[in-house]
């Protein structure tokens, strides 16, 4: 993935700069924290990362393809087989089991029903979570809803997991366990992106984007930081 | 010229659009990045999942159409058991009977009269025929009672009719007890009556078993039973029956010119006919002279009945269902604000708007389906009670009972395309965020 001179800008009566044009390169099995205040560009960049949202400013190029060029259609197609996301509030469907909420990510697929629910059975056992297969998310606790909504991405078999704020709604331990997670994905080839402003966390991540007021700076091994 | 030119980068604007998204999608398949797809049949299943899982969800939303189609199917169905039971009424008693009378009776010398019985019995559709006849002027009394009227003696004023055997039984004359007198009696001129019950009780006579006296006026008859039914002529409950022989005993040479009718009991369907032709057997030289007071035709009364009675309720039950296509938009709607981060997970892991949209009008469409459903049923048990507490046979379409869960699918259909539209809108990010 690849941002060249990307910039977000809220159209308004006074126009809000979401995200100043910032160029950066995302490799596969590299995990990328972004860190930054409430309010300062996380989730825009997130979000543009994701092709939830387009750049107003710039290109974005995914394995070579400017999104730009893509319409509605192919940024749809493209972010359901590139990207997998799991949210602060796992968003699972209440009344579906642990099994079926990690099966929707393959239902835009036409892939068969046992072939759906081999993969998001597969994809439980990764996190863990094997023997909740028939578990309603509200008898689950937190650390395993999120496990659940990670097995969610997981078995679109994404080539970029984008995480935001995946640990905010989790206790240390279970946010360990989450961390852990994401960091044994990223050895395992898939680019992993985490969006965060728990310091702990961003420290334990090899690669690491500062945002401040929309400004995206890299944060150096040494602690300092440059320029995008 | 400076339009054209306009039109020109118009055009080539929109060229180099088409070229670079045939270019996009061109690379799309390169990376092997193929459109997103949802099956008909995971389509369904969704739509299925989503209306069982949420049992209460969908009760609430189906809840309007359950009333409306309920209500469609009590009207339609109470309707035609009603007009069924009023025209099965009106079959059985008054669309048999055919009632003839002289237009000019107290000018011209009485022509109905028994004797005109024999020329109707012959008719093909008559199943019998008889002379009832109100003796004296219309309203007149006569002073009946136990002993010859004396003075200082109360009498009672009661009416007197003379009755033909066969106007008897085209009356539908019913004893409480003793026995009807017979054509032997009427023609010998026999002094004997028949009482109403109401005469009777009047009279204080509760039995025949003593062969009671009573006086009408200062002639004396015999009672010889008592009438408590007479649907067809119930003013003779009230009365004195006596055969047509003794009458002018009572009424002497002015009550020959009281009002007499022959009432004739036809078979089903029959009463029209026998009201043309009856006429002529009477009177064929002066047919004109007798008039005949004929039912309205049973069918046409039926499909009368029924139609605008039909067509009342169908408006009701019309009415109902709009109203309940009403009820399953709004709830769709508020279910759709309510499931705005599932309708942005959905979009997020790839469903297309469209997809979206077929997820809610599927779900409206199932639960329209269901509330049909539950809603004839509802509809046919309230047939049931009804016509099971009014004695009426049920009468439903069984057509209808496939036509009412197909009408509950197509409201739900309806009221799913706003819904399923602004569902579709959601942008994947504003759900999320919520």
């Amino acid at each position: 993935m690849e941002l060249i001179g990307a910039a977000v800008t809220y159209p308004g009566a006074v126009p809000v700069r979401a995200l100043r044009p910032v160029s950066v390169t995302f490799a596969a099995g590299e995990m990328v924290a972004v860190v930054g205040r409430s309010g300062s560009g996380k989730s825009t960049l997130l979000n543009v990362l994701g092709l939830l949202d387009r750049q107003t400013q710039g290109r974005y190029l995914v394995r070579g393809v400017d999104t730009s060029l893509l319409g509605e259609a192919g940024m749809t197609s493209l972010r359901a087989r590139e990207f997998g996301f799991v949210f602060q509030t796992f968003h699972l469907l209440a009344d579906r089991t642990a099994a079926e909420n990690a099966e929707l990510g393959m239902l835009y697929r036409s892939m068969g029903l046992r072939e759906r629910r081999a993969a998001a059975c597969d994809a439980l056992e990764r996190v863990g979570l094997g023997h909740r297969l028939a578990a309603l998310p509200g008898t689950l606790s937190g650390g395993e809803s999120q496990r659940v909504a990670i097995a969610r991405a997981l078995a679109q078999r994404p080539r970029v997991l984008l995480c935001d704020e995946p640990t905010g709604n989790l206790d240390r331990r279970n946010a360990d366990v989450v961390i852990d997670l994401l960091a044994g994905l990223a050895s395992e080839g898939l680019t992993v992106v985490v969006v965060t402003h728990d310091a702990q966390i961003a420290g334990a991540v090899p690669r690491c984007l500062d945002i401040d007021d929309g400004l995206v700076s890299e944060r150096t091994p040494a602690g300092r930081e440059a320029g995008p | 010229m400076s339009r054209r030119g306009g039109r020109l980068r118009s055009r080539r604007r929109r060229g180099g659009w088409l070229k670079r998204r045939r270019t996009a999608a061109a690379a799309l398949a390169q990376i092997g990045v193929p459109a997103s797809r949802l099956t008909i049949r995971d389509a369904r299943r969704e739509a299925l999942l989503a209306v069982t899982r949420a049992p209460l969800r969908t009760v609430l939303t189906s809840m309007g159409t359950v009333l409306a189609v309920g209500t469609a199917i009590a009207t339609i169905g109470l309707s035609n058991s009603a007009a069924g039971a009023v025209s099965g009424t009106f079959d059985a008693l008054r669309a048999t009977i055919v009632t003839f009378s002289n237009n000019n009776r107290f000018l011209r010398p009485p022509d109905l009269t028994d004797k005109a019985e024999k020329p109707l019995d012959r008719l093909n559709g008559v199943v019998r025929a008889g002379l009832i006849w109100n003796l004296g002027s219309p309203g007149h009394l006569f002073q009946v009672g136990r002993t010859v009227p004396q003075p200082g003696q109360p009498q009672i004023g009661l009416p007197v009719i003379a009755a033909s055997v066969g106007g008897l039984a085209t009356a539908g004359a019913r004893l409480y007890t003793g026995r009807f007198y017979d054509a032997g009696m009427d023609h010998r001129g026999y002094h004997v009556a028949l009482l109403g019950a109401t005469a009777a009780r009047q009279l204080g006579i509760t039995g025949v078993g003593v062969s009671p006296a009573i006086f009408i006026g200062q002639v004396p008859f015999t009672v010889i039973g008592i009438v408590d039914r007479a649907p067809l002529d119930p003013g003779a409950l009230l009365g004195v029956i006596v055969p047509p022989g003794a009458a002018a005993a009572v009424a002497g040479s002015f009550g020959a010119y009281g009002y007499r009718q022959i009432m004739v009991r036809t078979v089903p369907g029959a009463a029209q006919l026998i009201g043309r032709q009856g006429r002529f057997a009477i009177d064929p030289l002066h047919p004109s002279e007798i008039s005949a007071s004929v039912p309205t035709d049973p069918s046409r009364l039926r499909q009368s009945v029924s139609s605008s009675l039909t067509s009342l309720l169908l408006a009701i039950a019309l009415i109902a269902l709009g109203v309940g296509v009403i009820a399953i938009a709004n709830t769709t709607l508020l279910s759709v604000i309510q499931r705005r981060a599932e309708i942005g997970l959905r979009r997020s892991v790839g469903a297309a708007p469209r997809h979206i949209a077929v997820m809610v009008v599927s779900e409206a469409v199932l639960t329209g389906a269901i509330g049909g459903l539950m809603g004839t049923s509802v509809g046919v048990l309230v047939i049931s009670a009804v016509c099971a507490n009014h004695g009426w046979a049920p009468v439903l379409d069984p057509r209808l009972l496939v036509a009412a869960p197909a009408a509950g699918a197509v409201a739900g259909l309806l009221a799913g395309l706003y819904p399923a539209w602004r569902a579709s809108r959601v942008s994947p990010i504003s759900a999320l965020q919520r």
